[in-house]
């Protein structure tokens, strides 16, 4: 490919006046690779820059704001930090806090367990393997909205089945949906049955590109299957852990839509109020739109000192 | 048998502890997959069992009855909301295949003066969940007058930072020698892009459309926010507002919610290979 930048280079040397190299610069400019690539990114990069970089920084100024109710706009001639600092001596938003991170880890680390335990169960050459992949993954098709009316029935107090099930073994009958000490353990549960496919088919997919011979090898040297997979086969996980662990983790952080669904239009859900259902009750039930923009950036910053290590991780890596 | 490639350490093909060994395997993750597909069970029933409140005690309906479905599509504007759902998610997925394969074309083959930077940006933008955007957003397009409107649905979806990435490395994966052979040939850039390189990255783009349109289908909370007008619910938002204001009438729930997946479930089922390559598509290397 030419570099333009020679061509610029000549035609200064002969056009002379300023006017002309000023033209030629442009008429260049206009045949460089730059403008050239315009077309393509240019649409795309508005909307998503706007939509995202412009939303954040949209969301930052009505955070410094006193906007709320429904119609005047915000007032930008008196920006301070009271939103934030009201924010953080509201116990409610630690509260919420807690919550998010509790679902964060326990739902992640859970997920990713069961995830490699069915990869490695469907790795071991078993029959109809496409099929049973299939069943697992069901949920992940489905909508929250779905999958949170399945759950609100299935923890129902009096005909529910997990009631049943547990009745089998003479306990309950709990109050699964309704007691705040039961609650996020049993949200948490059913986000675990929605996402263990998604964990499972990356895990699969990080299993299958091990060569064969690797156990080969490890027979030979006499270890043991368990050994075989936590000596070998695990550690070369590594990438597949990473990306699956980063995906569940903004899942979490917007299950908002599970529990939103499940608890009904704006209710608290007590025990499950984590800072999405917490910023969107305040923003669009209460119009405090910038004490919720400030809950959306306690949010943001969540999330970055989430996933910004994971990133930084693939690019040192060289797959980004 | 399994297949005789999977020659594992301590998997002899026969003896008891082998049979013991197989029957868990197939065991553990028979009664999973039993677990998992129940509760698609327990919608079915409940949609066709005439007292479905009584259906905890048993999993085989005493009778079966279609008067829920009946009194759904009488009652609700169902046609409505499967006509939002198909132009909301048909939309947003054309809108994808579009402007992410110009993208992630520019990004691979198209050589200019910032591009990696350009690229990470586009990235950076997979960490930022859509919550935080909702409210600046959302004030925008009311600003515009686009609450409840198809193009207030459709406008923040059309272009996805996961897609640019998928579309980006196939391009790159494509040899540029046929770029450039074309271009003696006269192509231009756009030309180049249309008639060599986007036939061939046809597996991608199947990935990205099936993935986004399932996606779109099953999206909630873009829906609850900007449509919230009835005859412009799409169906996610409509079992919602059906579930809160038949409350108790679990029949009639779960008939809508059998109504929202069974074309999803197709969907699904018939490009299962694309979904699950759009679903590990983050944890692939380039």
């Amino acid at each position: 490919m030419s570099n333009p930048q020679d061509t610029v280079a000549g035609s200064q040397a002969v056009g002379g006046t300023e006017t002309d190299d000023w033209r030629t610069r442009l008429v260049e400019f206009s045949k460089s690779d730059f403008v050239r690539s315009f077309p393509f990114w240019f649409v795309p990069f508005s909307i998503m820059g706007l939509g995202v970089y412009g939303g954040i920084g949209y969301n930052t100024l009505i955070s410094l704001t006193d906007y709320e109710g429904f119609n005047e706009g915000p007032d930008y001639t008196n920006l301070d930090l009271g939103m934030y600092v009201q924010a953080v001596n509201d116990p409610w938003v630690w509260t919420t806090s807690k919550n998010t991170f509790v679902l964060l880890i326990v739902f992640t680390t859970i997920t990713m367990l069961l995830g490699l335990f069915l990869a490695i169960m469907l790795d071991r050459g078993i029959r109809y393997r496409e099929k049973i992949q299939t069943i697992y993954l069901l949920p992940m098709a489905l909508s929250f909205v779905v999958t949170a009316q399945f759950w609100l029935w299935m923890y129902n107090v009096n005909n529910g089945l997990v009631n049943t099930v547990v009745g089998l073994f003479g306990l309950g009958p709990y109050n699964w949906i309704g007691d705040p000490q039961l609650v996020l353990g049993s949200v948490i549960f059913a986000l675990i049955w929605q996402f263990s496919g998604y964990a499972m088919v990356v895990f699969l997919a990080g299993l299958q590109s091990i060569p064969d011979d690797q156990f080969e090898a490890a027979k030979v040297d006499g270890a043991s299957v368990f050994k075989t997979y936590w000596r070998v086969i695990i550690p070369q996980l590594k990438s597949s852990s990473v990306s699956a662990a980063v995906v569940l983790m903004i899942f979490a952080l917007k299950a908002f839509t599970f529990l939103f669904s499940m608890f009904g239009q704006y209710r608290v859900p007590k025990g499950t109020d984590i800072l999405a259902t917490l910023m969107v009750r305040e923003a669009f039930k209460l119009q405090n739109w910038a004490y919720a923009a400030a809950i959306a950036t306690i949010l943001l910053l969540m999330a970055l000192a989430v996933i910004a290590p994971y990133l930084h991780y693939q690019h040192k890596q060289g797959s980004l | 048998m399994p297949p005789s490639n999977y020659d594992y350490p301590g998997y002899e093909r026969s003896g008891p502890a082998y049979w013991s060994k197989t029957a868990l395997l197939y065991g553990g993750v028979g009664i999973g997959a039993l677990l998992w597909s129940l509760p698609f069970w327990w919608m079915l029933l409940t949609a066709v069992s005439a007292n479905p409140t009584g259906a905890g005690s048993s999993l085989i309906p005493a009778e079966t009855t279609f008067a829920n479905f009946e009194d759904l599509f009488a009652t609700q504007p169902v046609g409505r909301w499967f006509f939002n759902t198909i132009v909301f998610a048909g939309s947003v997925t054309l809108f994808n295949l579009t402007f992410d394969s110009l993208a992630g074309y520019a990004l691979a083959k198209v050589e200019f003066v910032g591009r990696e930077k350009l690229f990470l940006l586009f990235v950076a933008t997979i960490m930022v969940p859509s919550m935080v955007t909702l409210i600046p957003v959302f004030i925008l397009l009311s600003e515009l007058g686009w609450v409840n409107t198809y193009q207030g649905l459709i406008a923040p979806l059309i272009a996805n930072p996961l897609g640019i990435f998928l579309l980006r490395q196939q391009f790159k994966s494509l040899p540029s020698s046929l770029g450039d052979a074309a271009k003696i040939d006269g192509c231009n850039e756009l030309q180049t892009f249309y008639k060599v390189y986007l036939p061939l990255a046809k597996p991608a783009l199947a990935t990205l459309g099936i993935y986004t349109f399932v996606t779109t289908w099953k999206n909630f909370e873009w829906p609850l926010i900007i449509a919230s007008d009835e005859s412009m619910y799409t169906l996610p938002v409509a079992l919602f507002a059906v579930r809160n204001q038949y409350f108790t009438e679990w029949g009639l729930v779960m008939a809508a919610a059998t109504v929202i997946v069974l074309p999803v479930l197709v969907v699904f089922m018939s490009a299962q290979k694309y979904f699950i390559r759009g679903m590990t598509l983050s944890g692939m290397k380039g």
